[in-house]
């Protein structure tokens, strides 16, 4: 299967869990694509040219963004990665979901009925990893409720979460249980 | 002290979260006398890192994925140890889908102001969430109708 790990920040604890992932994909025998978002530089407003463009016929703007894209179409597993604040995910990962799941990416919007239909429908499983910051559990809604909207509901959705005095090793081996049973 | 700030995010001027920041901004005009302090979230802001000398702050902003946009969050997190004066808290927000579907996020823009972004205001300050669902498939007329909400809403103080 296709792994897409997506790393939101570049501190030490994402980082360490982000290649926990990775390394028990790829342990346990599947392609993995590591996305890196502060690594990339990565930049997570929307700008008024996307946004202008968001309902157009090419609504990606950004060659970052672009790229992203092309990996999440070809993802049978996503992986997120990141450290939650204000009780949600962080504006890194927050921002690219805005620029990246557009339409045309995460979902089709029909013009005469205004209903949304999925577009990520190759996506077998969603995996949230969270380092909690102690008011509320990040981006679990977005990831397991908002984001299978656009997977479907038979997408599998996992929720790991590392609390504020959680214990980060006994978190990388429930992870490296997860991968290594995809 | 400017009695009212209104912060706004929306990278499109032309947009129709633009559109309600100017009916708020006439709204607290009319209601306080005076014209608000008004913030546009942008990259290049300046961001927050004294007291927001106000009573009342006003978010206008779409709900995007269910909650704030991305630059809007940021936005609030580093206001968050700056908004002790604050009596009144107020949004007016667009999602482009309807309530049922945003029930089904979560709601998480409204559970971050209630449950993270109130408890930093003044003690006893209370919050108000004045929200336009499925504007995506709205009419002229029902947009109209809310932005008269909204200033209705406002005026009140």
């Amino acid at each position: 299967m296709h792994v897409v790990v997506v790393q939101a920040l570049s501190e030490p604890t994402v980082e360490h869990l982000a290649l926990a992932a990775h390394r028990s994909a790829e342990a346990a025998g599947h392609t993995v694509s590591r996305i890196d978002l502060a690594g990339d530089r990565f930049q997570p407003w929307m700008t008024a040219a996307e946004r202008a463009a968001y309902e157009g016929d090419e609504p990606l703007v950004d060659p970052l963004a672009t790229g992203y894209a092309r990996a999440v179409l070809s993802a049978d597993v996503i992986v997120l990665v990141d450290r939650s604040q204000m009780s949600t995910m962080s504006p890194m990962l927050k921002g690219w979901m805005e620029k990246v799941f557009v339409p045309g990416v995460a979902f089709v919007l029909d013009e005469r009925t205004h209903r949304v239909k999925r577009g990520l429908t190759g996506v077998r499983r969603v995996i949230g990893i969270n380092v909690a910051d102690g008011l509320g559990h990040g981006g679990r809604t977005t990831v397991m409720r908002a984001l299978r909207l656009c997977t479907g509901w038979r997408t599998r959705a996992t929720w790991l979460e590392l609390g504020v005095d959680g214990d980060q090793a006994a978190l990388v081996r429930r992870i490296e249980r997860r991968m290594g049973s995809l | 002290m400017s009695r009212s700030v209104v912060v706004h995010f929306h990278p499109l001027e032309t947009s129709f979260s633009s559109a309600l920041r100017d009916s708020v901004v006439a709204a607290l005009v009319e209601a306080d006398g005076q014209v608000p302090t008004v913030i546009e979230v942008a990259p290049v802001a300046r961001p927050v890192t004294e007291s927001i000398d106000a009573d009342t702050l006003v978010l206008v902003y779409p709900t995007w994925w269910g909650g704030q946009p991305a630059a809007l969050s940021q936005w609030l997190f580093d206001a968050l140890p700056h908004l002790s004066s604050i009596r009144r808290l107020v949004a007016v927000t667009t999602h482009g889908s309807p309530l049922r579907i945003n029930l089904l996020q979560g709601q998480v823009g409204k559970r971050v102001l209630r449950r993270v972004v109130l408890p930093r205001c003044a003690p006893g300050a209370r919050a108000d969430w004045i929200a336009f669902y499925n504007v995506d498939a709205a009419t002229a007329a029902e947009r109209t109708a809310f932005i008269s909400l909204v200033q209705r809403r406002l005026s009140k103080g």
